[in-house]
Parts: structure tokens; C-alpha cells; sequence
């Protein structure tokens, strides 16, 4: 339980209420020292908000207490230092652990075996200590999208080492999260060579120019690193902003004669352990090799006025390759937008991006696309803070917090949001303390390992139509222009789906999620809620309100929506439906969904 | 923060747009802005011209998303063009006696794939008609003018072509309401009574295509929309407290945007899915649906359909979308699951249209990112242009395939940009702007704001479709049908006593 929150008395002083821009809440507290204490617990939520699957209570008052000892910065540079010291929990092994602990093989019938995938990253995503490292790996893996309708991706038969063909997306996973503090090309060269993506994007088998065979090099590949993985369409500058011709264009990075020379490029791999390109058991488990007769030896023009000289070998001539397009200039703000996107707020502004570029391109030591310096950068600037203002005030001692709105905001990742609910109140009855929980995308339009197409579940410049499309942005963001990428998937459906998930959970105070473990038994594990912290303050609208904006909210919920549920749960006096209506109506809130 | 005028642009929008003029002579900056910017000033004039908007009309979007290898659903049959079709496909071709052979009014000989007998059935029941080598492009483009004119941008990408088939403004990347967003932006105030669910309708995910300005797609399921649990109640129960306590939060100003959004989105789901629910609830259906994804989504669209009437609709867009085309493997195995199944689909959904009556009120139109390479990666074929589609419905001309079907498919034929990659013959603004006439657009400045670039492709005025494949379409709204429409009832449906527009009955 957070010390100061249940302290906390919620005060409407009407000359107080905020304009409908701001969106401010206010906590009266009773001395000066508490009121530091609650400032540098909402900055203490609001970074492990953005650096981890959702802030427990306790890392809270641990990241608090030595924020108020070394300051808010410092202690989070530590936090995040102490992070990248931590080893990965990985996920294939997790999975095949629980499968084994269930008495099961990797390769068993009848029990939707694949289905430990999901149980393997929900588990990491609650439990692991190693939580920056846990959602870093979730960003990558929705910049480097590899979806589960993959040939092959849920077959439970064995692959080349004997286990079920389905753990190689927890291999491809863990494949990301063991780079997530290495180098981004380390990430662009395992993606590559990784024969997950070599199945979904097909440069598996892929074979040079037979022009008597009319075959062509398949540019698949080709295509979706250089659109989705590298550099993107069109020439980026550092701050984010397009660049242009002198007649105002925007300057593509390349066009359809770059994607065939890439497509060369990305020929002869295949299953490694193979005796043939086109023979071969499924291994999703080893980076694919190389048959240098299938690759495409001769010389490539690529980028920035280079050629590859070929001759080399193919492995060799794919790295020289990939260094290339790490080399282009767009890299740094095509990667660092979308990482800022996935980490803290969906606009960055353009000052934001030129100072995470920066590190990007030189990590100081000279060296670029150093993920240890980007992670650094992106979490620790003062736009990773500044989306919540908090203005303390004397007489009585009182905590204004302000959402500071449209330019500084995102919608929270469905399954971010529900795992930081999991973390903060859930337990698990499963005897090995394992939480099986299973994909739940019926809630959300979301779910690990359920990418639709490579184009991840929304776009990284997708507008909700309305008032988001229509609205110009100030100077300080890209070309004036705000996008909404988590929108995307919030449609008529899933918003009420997902509320209605939130509202089962904490009227159940539990959520059993069931699977079969053979044709004719049914395996369960309960998650269970412990809200005794909030049935505590039930007696108190109030405290109880202010107690769960505090919490899950940042202090962000306006007053105006403070005041309507304090209003509300004052007209009953049924302890147990003055919780659940405080309860889901907060979960519920814009004020929980959009974040700072 | 400077709040912009609603109806302006973001200032991308206005760049990219003042930039295209340079490549696109036939379009001038200033009519391509004011025709998106001056949308919303266009509804009164649609409202006050009493354009055509009678009667019950709707449109249903089947979008094949991955690219679907579509020379392989219509194929050359002829046996020259047959010949070169399989010189190109090497091992991608399909066996000539395989194909479902149908004609078209010349006599010259087509192959529908062999797993699409039912469309071949309604073919040749001139219920269903093809349009050949369909793909987005700014002006007319052909190999002599190739280099010379402005291209689509980001061509043979998934992201880009699938956006320019909804935006139907290929030189623009993002940014853009879709050209059912827009119509139904125009039409709206006077073709869509209901406060909360909007005329357009998505199964299963929102899309541009359907998203304009001001109308945002309403999306559902296959069984329906979602509701709210326990919402509706009153008093001071849980359920009752958890009712005006929604009302009451989502009821508030938000000065965040994006709180705004979400409150806004979460009003609108709530009161739209019981709406619908109960709408489409009340609509029986017996036609027998096959029990695929895309069945049981156009069987969805067909029970709203039934409700129009209840939703106080008289226009309505659905937007299908099914995946799994992207075959750069395997793709005559997978068409071969893959196809039949369409074809099923498409002719239960015809089916459920002539049970409700409705079937020349209704028009079914394909769609895809783009056809893909003639020619063979090893077993897979990748991306192009120009492919073939089908439309479908009681008021198209069918037993035709329109457009201009390449005489020859052999690889280095005039339009082959290398791997079989053809340049479309006919614009996906040509192709559309038969449907949106149908539909009730008037082919003036109102077509114009639903399909920015059709000046470049088709002009103003009385004459007919650019390419005339629905019925009527020949006269310019007169009425003149080329034949009567076959397997329906148009009069004798529940949504108005049959085809608007100009038919006759």
C-alpha cells in the first residue's frame, strides 16, 4: 500500500476548477514533507510507467525513497543502470519449464501446447525483474513485427532439435530481448538471419536470378527492412521533420531500383542444418545459413554511394549490407520516433528527437545505434517527465497535477495497461507460481505474438478522424502534425469489450483462465485481485477517489471527474458497490487510458 | 496551442497536397486542396441540389488484403493469349482445361479460377461482372508516357497501395480520409438519420477506406456489435451507479484531444452497439451461409441490410476485409483453399440480397493492395499493379468483363514493368467512380471531392460512368437499363420498393 494515498483528502475548492483545457487534480495533504514525498512518488510511477510493464507499489516507494535521497533524475539513471545489469528472463525456456511442470512435451496433442507462448510472456511481462529489459523487447518486437499466422508459427511437430515447432517465436522473442541493450544493428543482423522472419517475410529459400526460370530474387525482405525496420519511405531529419526537395517534395530513401539490389542481397539462406536451399527440416530454433551458390555474388550499388564489392561470401556480403542501411542518415530518427512511441508519448517533440538522434548516432564514444545510450536518452529527458506538471501550493499544503494534454499524451497498449494491472493487484494459485494466463485478445485488439501483418496493430501515423486529424500542432512538433497510433485498434467493439473485462475482474476479484490439458480435462489458473487497499477507504468517497487517481492515474484525473464519482458513490451506503463503482470507474476513465 | 478551423487541413496535408502539382499537370494545386478542404461546405449543396439519394442503396467493400495473385482468378482462355499467360507463369500457370471457361459479349474467351464456380454461375447469370487490370494511378499512365507522368507514391508496397486503393489520393502517403469516408461525409445529413452508428459500417476493424472527416467507420462483428455490460440500468444499484457514472465522465469537456477521442469513442460504442443489436436482431435470414470467416461477415452485413430501415439508414457502406494474400509462397496451393471460399461467400451474401429483396439496391465490389508479378519467385509470385476484380450485384450490368484485359501476358508485353508488374489499364478512380454514380454522387464538383484525381481520368457532365459496368450507367441516370436485372425482386424488399436512381419500375 502507498504510504501517503491513503492519507489523502480530495479537495473541490470551486475557484479551483480548471478550464477544460487543464486537466488538474488536486491533493491536500498535511505537511510539507508529505507533500514532497506524494510529488516524487507520481514522478517515480510516472517513469516506471514508461520503463516497465506498470509500476508495483513497492518499486514505487523504493524508486521514491531514493529520489528523495539523490534526486528524481539521478534516481532513475540508476534504476535504469541497475536494469541493464539485470540477466534476460527469457521465454522459450519459461514456456517449455511450464509445459514440463504441467507434464506435458513441447511436441504434446490435444492441448493447444502453443498456447504456453502466451502463458510465457505474460508471466515474464508480471513477474520478471528485468522489466526494462521485458518492454523494450515488447517495442521491438512491434517494430521488427513478426506475427503468429506465420507458416508453421503454431505447429506443435518437432523442428530440427526435437522441439515443437511454436517455441520459435519465443526463440525470435528472445532473440530481442538478448539485443535489447546491445547494439540496434545487433538487432537489425539477428532479425535477418533469424528463420522466423526468414518464413514471414519469405527471404527464406530465396534464390538469385534464374532468368532462363523466369525467377526473380523475392523483394519481400528487402522491402519491409527498408520501410519498416531501418530507415522508412522518405529522407528524415534529425529532429523528425521530412526533408525536402527544393520545390518543397519529400525525397524518397529509395526507390524500386534499391529494392531490387536488396533483394539480391537477401538471397541463399535457409533452415539451418540443411543439406540443400530447398531441403531441409523446419528450424526455428538456429540462425539460418548460408548456401553461397544462391547468393547473389555480384556487385550491389546500395546506399550512400557505395557498392558492395560481392565475391565475399553471402553472410558477409548481407552484413556489409546491413551496415549500409545502419549508416543511412534517416536510421536514427526513423528508430528513436518509434521506440519514443512505444516507450512514452506517441508525439515527440522535434528538440525531443534531436537530442535522442544525438545519441543514437554517437553514444559518445562514437559508436551509433548504442541501445543502452538511446534507452538512456529517451527515458531520462525532460519530455519523459514534462507531460505531468505538478505545482505545489502552501495554506493548506496541496499537490496541483496537471495532464498537460493533447501533444504530450498516448493512448496506453491494451496489454501494457491490463499487464500493469495484473502486476499491481494480481496473484496466481498455480503451485509453481506461474502466471498461465492466457491471450485474451477477445478484450483487446492486441495480444503478444498476434501482429496481423507487419504492419504491427496500428501505424505509427495513424489519425483517429476528428478533432486529432484536425488539429495543428504547435512549432515544436514535426510538420505540425499529431498522430494517435493506439487508436487504431480502440473501435466500437473493443471499447466496450475492454471495460467490460475490467468490470468482470473486479466484481469476480478474480479471473480464471482455463485451458484444456487434454481432450476430455480442463486445467485452470486463478488470477486473483487483492483490493484491500482500496476497501479500506470505502467509507471515504474522497479518499477512496483520490487514493485510485493517485495510483493508477498519476494524479491526472480532472476534478470535475473526481467530484462525479465522489457524487456517486455518496448515493449508496453498500460498501461493496461503493468499491466496484469506484473501482471499474476509474479503470474505465480517459484519465487511466491516456498517459503522460 | 493554436486550435485550427476544423474544416483546414494539418499543415502536412496542405504541403503535400501544394506539391503535387508539380508532377500532375492536369490538376491544379488550388482545385485539389479546395476540393478536400471545402468538403463540408459541399453537404449543403448536396442537400439543397436534392441530388439523387431516393430509395435504399448500399455498397460492400470485399478487400483482399495482402495482394491477391488475381490473374489467376481471370485468366486468358483464348488459347494465344492462354499461351503467353503460361509462359509468364512458368510454374504459376494454371492448367487451360482446368479453367472455368465464360465469354465476354465479343465472344473472346476468359478462365475463371477453377475453385470459382459460383462466380462463374453469376457471371453468366449476369449478375456478377469483372473489371480487368484495375490499379491505382494519378493520370492516365502507359508505357509511352511512363516516365513522364506522376506515379503513385511507394509503388508495390502493402502499406502504400492499400492506402491509395481507400484514399484514392495516391500522392499523398497518410493523412487522408478515404473516399467512402468522404462520400459518406457528403451524404450523410441526408441519408443517415441515426445519432450514434455511423453509415458506414466495418466488420471487424477500422480502415481509411470508410473513415472520413467527420464520419468515423462503425465497427462490428460477425455476431454483432459489443455492448456495454451493465449499462442501462437505473437506481442505486452497482449497475445503476456504473450507468450514471459513465454518462456523467464521458458526459464532461476534455481539453486533451486525446482524452476527448477516447471519452468520444467509448459514447459512441456504447450507444451504437444497442442500436445495432437490436436492429439486426429482428432481421430473419434463411439463405444458408458456408461457415467461413468472410461468409459469416457478409452475413452480418446482410442482416444490417435488413435493418436498414430500423437504423433509419438509407445509405450504407460496409467494408469487408479478408488476409492472407501475400503468397509469396505456395500460391497455387493457397488459392486454391483460398478462392473457393470467396466465391461461396459471395454468392450466399447474393443469395441473403434476393431473400431480403434488395438485391439491385445492393453492389459488392472487390478490392486489393494489387495484383502480383506474372512471373515465378520459385513458388510464389510478388508484388505488382494492376490486377482484376468483380462486382456483384442486381443493378450491374454483368456477363461482362470491362476494362481493357491485356492481349497479352507474355513477360516484356507493353505494359510489363519488369516480372510482369503491369500498368493498370484502368484507374481505381474509374473503377470507383461508377460505383459512387450509382450510389447517388453527382458527376460534378461532389465526384470530384470523393475522387480528387477523376478529372484527370473522366470529365464533368451527363454522359456516362467511365466504365459502365452498372446498369443505367450507359444513360446517365435516364433509366436505361442495357438488361433487366435477373435473380431479384428489386420491388419487393422492405427498403423502399427497390433500386433508386433512375429505374424504371
Amino acid at each position: 500500500m502507498m504510504r501517503f494515498f491513503t492519507g489523502l483528502a480530495l479537495v473541490f475548492l470551486m475557484f479551483f476548477c480548471p478550464s477544460p483545457v487543464l486537466r488538474a487534480g488536486t491533493f491536500e495533504v498535511e505537511s510539507r514533507a508529505e507533500l514532497n514525498r506524494l510529488m516524487v512518488e507520481l514522478r517515480a510511477q510516472q517513469f516506471l510507467t514508461h520503463a516497465t510493464f506498470g509500476p508495483k507499489d513497492t518499486d514505487v516507494q523504493a524508486l521514491a525513497d531514493r529520489m528523495m535521497q539523490i534526486g528524481v533524475r539521478r534516481a532513475a539513471s540508476e534504476w535504469i543502470d541497475t536494469q541493464f545489469q539485470l540477466p534476460a528472463s527469457t521465454h522459450q525456456q519459461l514456456a517449455e519449464d511450464m509445459v514440463a511442470a504441467d507434464g506435458f512435451e513441447t511436441t504434446q496433442a490435444s492441448i493447444n501446447v502453443a498456447r504456453y507462448r502466451y502463458h510465457a510472456w505474460w508471466h515474464n511481462a508480471v513477474t520478471a525483474e528485468d522489466q526494462l529489459r521485458q518492454r523494450v523487447a515488447w517495442a521491438l518486437m512491434q517494430i521488427c513485427v513478426v506475427g503468429e499466422s506465420g507458416s508453421n508459427f503454431n505447429n506443435r511437430a518437432a523442428g530440427k532439435l526435437g522441439k515443437g515447432r511454436w517455441l520459435g517465436l519465443s526463440n525470435y522473442y528472445d532473440m530481442l530481448l538478448n539485443n535489447s541493450f546491445n547494439n540496434y544493428r545487433d538487432v537489425l543482423g539477428d532479425v535477418t538471419f533469424h528463420p522466423i522472419m526468414g518464413v514471414w517475410l519469405s527471404h527464406l529459400r530465396n534464390q538469385k536470378q534464374d532468368a532462363s526460370q523466369n525467377i526473380f530474387p523475392d523483394e519481400n525482405y528487402a522491402r519491409e527492412i527498408l520501410q519498416l525496420f531501418s530507415i522508412g519511405l522518405y529522407r528524415l531529419n534529425t529532429d523528425g521533420t521530412f526533408q525536402r526537395n527544393p520545390s518543397g517534395d519529400l525525397i524518397p530513401t529509395y526507390d524500386n531500383t534499391e529494392i531490387e539490389t536488396f533483394a539480391r542481397l537477401f538471397t541463399g539462406l535457409t533452415y539451418n542444418q540443411s543439406n540443400s536451399l530447398r531441403s531441409g527440416t523446419v528450424n526455428f530454433q538456429e540462425p539460418m545459413m548460408m548456401f553461397d551458390e544462391f547468393h547473389d555474388q555480384d556487385p550491389k550499388q546500395v546506399f550512400l554511394g557505395q557498392t558492395l564489392p560481392g565475391g565475399v561470401g553471402g553472410v558477409a556480403d548481407i552484413n556489409a549490407g546491413l551496415d549500409n542501411i545502419m549508416n543511412h542518415p534517416s536510421a536514427g530518427p526513423f528508430i528513436v520516433r518509434r521506440l519514443i512511441q512505444r516507450l512514452v508519448r506517441s508525439n515527440p517533440s522535434k528538440g525531443y528527437m534531436r537530442r535522442v538522434v544525438r545519441k543514437f548516432n554517437n553514444n559518445g564514444q562514437g559508436v551509433k545505434g548504442d541501445m543502452k545510450a538511446v534507452l538512456k536518452a529517451i527515458l531520462l529527458d525532460q519530455e519523459a517527465w514534462d507531460g505531468i506538471r505538478m505545482v505545489r501550493r502552501a495554506n493548506p499544503w496541496r499537490l496541483e497535477v496537471t495532464g498537460r494534454g493533447t501533444e504530450r499524451s498516448r493512448l496506453s497498449e491494451p496489454v501494457v495497461l491490463y499487464a500493469s494491472f495484473i502486476r499491481r493487484y494480481g496473484s496466481t494459485d498455480n503451485p509453481n507460481g506461474y502466471f498461465l494466463m492466457n491471450k485474451l485478445n477477445f478484450n483487446w485488439a492486441q495480444a503478444p505474438y498476434a501482429s496481423p501483418s507487419v504492419f504491427n496493430f496500428y501505424l505509427p501515423d495513424f489519425q483517429p478522424a476528428g478533432d486529432i486529424k484536425e488539429y495543428q500542432a504547435s512549432r515544436r512538433i514535426p510538420e505540425r502534425t499529431i498522430y494517435a497510433p493506439e487508436f487504431q485498434i480502440l473501435d466500437g467493439v473493443f471499447a466496450n469489450r475492454t471495460p467490460n473485462r475490467f468490470r468482470a475482474d473486479v466484481i469476480n476479484e478474480e479471473l480464471v483462465h482455463t485451458n484444456l490439458n487434454n481432450s476430455t480435462a480442463v486445467i485452470r489458473t486463478t488470477i486473483s485481485y487483492d483490493f484491500s487497499a482500496e476497501k479500506a477507504l470505502v467509507s471515504d468517497s474522497a479518499a477512496l477517489v483520490a487514493h485510485l487517481d493517485a495510483k493508477l492515474c498519476c494524479g491526472t484525473m480532472s476534478n470535475a471527474t473526481r467530484q462525479a464519482l465522489v457524487e456517486t458513490l455518496n448515493l449508496t451506503t453498500n460498501e461493496t458497490n461503493r468499491f466496484r463503482v469506484a473501482m471499474i470507474g476509474v479503470l474505465t476513465s480517459p484519465a487511466y487510458s491516456i498517459a503522460e | 496551442m493554436a486550435r485550427k478551423n476544423k474544416f483546414e487541413l494539418p499543415r502536412l496535408d496542405r504541403r503535400a497536397f501544394m506539391q503535387l502539382s508539380g508532377g500532375c499537370a492536369a490538376l491544379s494545386s488550388t482545385s485539389l486542396l479546395s476540393t478536400l478542404v471545402n468538403l463540408k461546405m459541399t453537404n449543403t449543396a448536396v442537400a439543397a441540389s436534392g441530388g439523387d439519394l431516393s430509395g435504399y442503396k448500399a455498397l460492400v467493400c470485399v478487400f483482399f488484403l495482402g495482394g491477391y495473385d488475381s490473374y489467376n482468378v481471370l485468366a486468358p482462355y483464348e488459347t494465344a493469349e492462354y499461351n503467353d499467360y503460361a509462359s509468364a507463369r512458368t510454374n504459376l500457370a494454371l492448367p487451360r482445361e482446368d479453367l472455368l471457361e465464360i465469354s465476354d459479349r465479343s465472344g473472346r474467351s476468359f478462365g475463371v479460377h477453377p475453385g470459382m464456380g459460383e462466380v462463374r454461375d453469376m457471371y453468366n447469370s449476369n449478375n456478377l461482372a469483372f473489371v480487368a487490370n484495375v490499379g491505382s494511378l494519378i493520370e492516365p499512365t502507359n508505357p509511352n508516357n511512363y516516365n513522364d507522368v506522376a506515379k503513385p507514391l511507394g509503388l508495390y508496397s502493402h502499406s502504400d497501395l492499400i492506402q491509395h486503393w481507400q484514399t484514392c489520393v495516391p500522392q499523398s502517403r497518410s493523412q487522408v480520409t478515404g473516399w467512402g469516408g468522404r462520400m459518406a461525409d457528403m451524404l450523410t445529413d441526408t441519408v443517415n438519420q441515426n445519432p450514434s452508428i455511423a453509415m458506414n459500417i466495418a466488420l471487424g476493424a477500422l480502415n481509411t477506406f470508410e473513415t472520413g472527416s467527420s464520419v468515423v467507420p462503425y465497427v462490428v462483428q460477425q455476431s454483432g456489435a459489443t455492448a456495454l455490460s451493465g449499462y442501462g440500468s437505473t437506481g442505486t444499484g452497482l449497475n445503476g451507479l456504473y450507468t450514471k457514472f459513465t454518462d456523467d465522465m464521458l458526459g464532461q469537456q476534455y481539453g486533451d484531444l486525446l482524452e476527448k477521442s477516447f471519452a468520444e469513442t467509448r459514447r459512441l460504442s456504447i450507444d451504437g452497439a444497442i442500436g445495432f443489436n437490436s436492429a439486426t436482431n429482428s432481421v430473419t435470414l434463411n439463405t444458408e451461409f458456408p461457415d467461413t470467416s468472410l461468409a459469416n461477415n457478409l452475413k452480418m452485413v446482410a442482416r444490417t441490410i435488413g435493418a436498414a430501415d430500423t437504423l433509419q439508414q438509407s445509405r450504407q457502406i460496409f467494408f469487408v476485409s479478408i488476409g492472407g494474400w501475400d503468397h509469396h509462397d505456395e500460391v497455387i496451393n493457397r488459392q486454391a483453399g483460398m478462392l473457393p471460399m470467396v466465391s461461396q461467400a459471395l454468392k450466399a451474401f447474393y443469395d441473403a440480397t434476393v431473400e431480403l429483396g434488395v438485391a439491385a439496391d445492393v453492389t459488392t465490389f472487390t478490392a486489393s493492395d494489387f495484383a502480383r508479378t506474372l512471373s515465378s519467385n520459385g513458388n510464389g509470385s510478388d508484388h505488382a499493379w494492376g490486377g482484376n476484380h468483380m462486382v456483384m450485384g442486381g443493378s450491374v450490368s454483368g456477363g461482362q468483363v470491362y476494362g481493357d484485359y491485356p492481349a497479352s501476358l507474355a513477360l516484356g508485353n507493353p505494359l510489363d514493368q519488369g516480372r510482369g508488374r503491369l500498368i493498370p489499364s484502368t484507374s481505381v478512380d474509374e473503377y470507383n467512380a461508377d460505383l459512387a454514380c450509382w450510389f447517388g454522387v453527382e458527376n460534378n464538383a461532389e465526384l470530384e471531392d470523393i475522387l480528387p484525381n477523376i478529372r484527370n481520368f473522366h470529365p464533368a457532365g451527363e454522359g456516362p460512368p467511365p466504365v459502365g459496368f452498372m446498369q443505367g450507367g450507359l444513360g446517365g441516370g435516364e433509366g436505361g437499363f442495357i438488361q433487366p436485372p435477373t435473380g431479384g425482386n428489386p420491388g419487393g424488399g422492405s427498403q423502399g420498393g427497390g433500386a433508386a436512381g433512375g429505374f424504371g419500375f
